[in-house]
Order: C-alpha cells, then structure tokens, then sequence
C-alpha cells in the first residue's frame, strides 16, 4: 500500500477540486476572548474524499494526537477508507481539524459549533475580530 | 500509476540521488484568501483553512509533518494603498497546522489575498 503522500499526489492528478458549499463555524472555549474561527475545507481534500480511496480512517488522525512530537505517526500508513458524502466529510474534517475541546469535550450551554452555508459567513470583514456564533443560529458582527 | 524506482538521476552531464529530489521537494503548499471572498484557490496535501482572525490563518495538512520543527514560510503582498508595509510570517504550531500572520509594524495585524504558504521537511 502506498504512503498518504503519494496518494495524494496521484488523487491530484486525476481528480477535478470540490469547492464545498459547506463552512464550519467554532468558538475555541480555552479562548474565550478570541472571535468566531471559520474553516474552509480544501477543494482538493474534499474532491479525495468524496471519491474514496484515498485519505486514512479518521481514528488514526484522533490516535496520532496522542503519540509525541517526532514519534512514527500511524495515518500515513493506515489502509485508505471509502467514499464519503459531502456530509460525511466535513464531519470528518472537523473532528481531525477542529480540537476536541470544541466538538467532544465542551459542556457549556452556548452553541459553539456549526455548519453553515458559504452564503451566511460575512463578506464584510469590518468588524471580523467581532464575529461571535450567534445563538439564534446566525453569525452576526 | 507507474512508477519509477531509481536512485540517481542524471542529465548526462551531472547525477544527483533522487533522495535528494524527494526531501527537497516542497511537501505541502496553499494559496489562499483572506478577504472578502474568503477561500482555498490552490493546494497540495490540506485539508483545510481556518480564518481565526483579522491576519490570522491556519493551514491544516492531510498528511502531517514528521515533527512540528520542520521549516515552511509563507508570502504575501507587503504594500499597501498608503504609507503601510506588512510583514508576512508562518511556523509550524504542530506537525499538522501551519500558522500565518500578517501585520503592520505598528502591530496592526491585516487582511490580505493572494497568500501562499509552504512546507518542507520530512514527512511522518
């Protein structure tokens, strides 16, 4: 089976990018001061990820975070898994880019968390070091 | 895909091991937007892009880095409209996230397009 690197390399070569419709908004509680963080999925990554084949289960990314700095990763070298929806993907990609701290471990009453539309995430960036996920399911500045 | 197993590579004239390819190549590089029209344009080996702040970005990768003290860089414009100059920087925050930063020299960090950030190193 081939590294993760070349499969990406050859995914490249052969896969048209994915623009995801898809955004995904977060608040960092261990910065409470902090604004309202917005992750792109890349077009790239999602186009592997919506062919299959290509990218490792996301439990070997949750194991690696716990092997220490330097030390032989396991992700690289895991067997590829399947086709994902595009549903499918981003909650992949949150849970392997988004710390645990926001999606597994916060127990706080605010909403902290959500996927949204490209549409809704504030072109006018103004006011960005603002932005906050508002609680009545819109981000606002 | 075919593939090649060769360890040197040459032009008739010099060879070089093709370890010496490999290592050298960049393992990992994005160009992005932080504006108005937030987004990925071009990449290779990421996952994602996340807007944290005014100036303030991370480049996730889909395969890590073998350790967070790989080197990379990142460029972007340093003009602006008036009197300002920015300056560009990244580091390695772990062996799979990229930080960038941009700012004036007053320390007024700002929005830019068109940024471009890459990895070298060894891969894990």
């Amino acid at each position: 089976m081939s590294h993760l690197w070349e499969r990406l390399a050859e995914a490249k070569s052969r896969l048209a990018p994915v623009q995801s419709k898809y955004r995904v908004l977060f608040e960092d509680p261990s910065q409470p001061d902090a604004p309202a963080a917005v992750l792109v999925p890349d077009p790239n990554w999602m186009a592997a990820a919506l062919a299959g084949g290509v990218l490792p289960p996301i439990d070997t990314y949750l194991r690696d975070r716990d092997v220490p700095d330097g030390q032989p990763k396991e992700h690289p070298y895991a067997e590829p898994i399947g086709a994902m929806t595009e549903e499918e993907a981003i909650e992949y990609l949150i849970m392997k880019d988004i710390p645990p701290a926001v999606w597994r471990d916060y127990k706080g009453n605010r909403s902290i968390l959500r996927i949204v539309p490209v549409e809704l995430i504030p072109s006018d960036r103004s006011f960005r070091n603002a932005w906050r996920v508002n609680q009545n399911m819109e981000l606002v500045a | 895909m075919s593939t090649l197993n060769v360890s040197n590579i040459t032009d008739g004239t010099t060879t070089v091991g093709t370890s010496y390819v490999v290592n050298g190549s960049a393992k990992a590089w994005v160009n992005f937007n932080q504006s108005s029209s937030v987004g990925i344009n071009h990449s290779f080996n990421v996952s994602s892009w996340t807007d944290g702040s005014t100036g303030r970005a991370t480049t996730n990768l889909t395969n890590a880095m073998a350790a967070s003290e790989q080197p990379c860089s990142a460029s972007a414009t340093t003009l602006s409209s008036g009197s300002t100059n920015y300056s560009n920087g990244a580091y390695m925050d772990a062996a799979s996230a990229i930080k960038f930063e941009r700012e004036s020299a007053s320390g007024s960090a700002h929005d830019t397009n068109n940024v471009s950030v890459l990895a070298n190193g060894d891969l894990a």
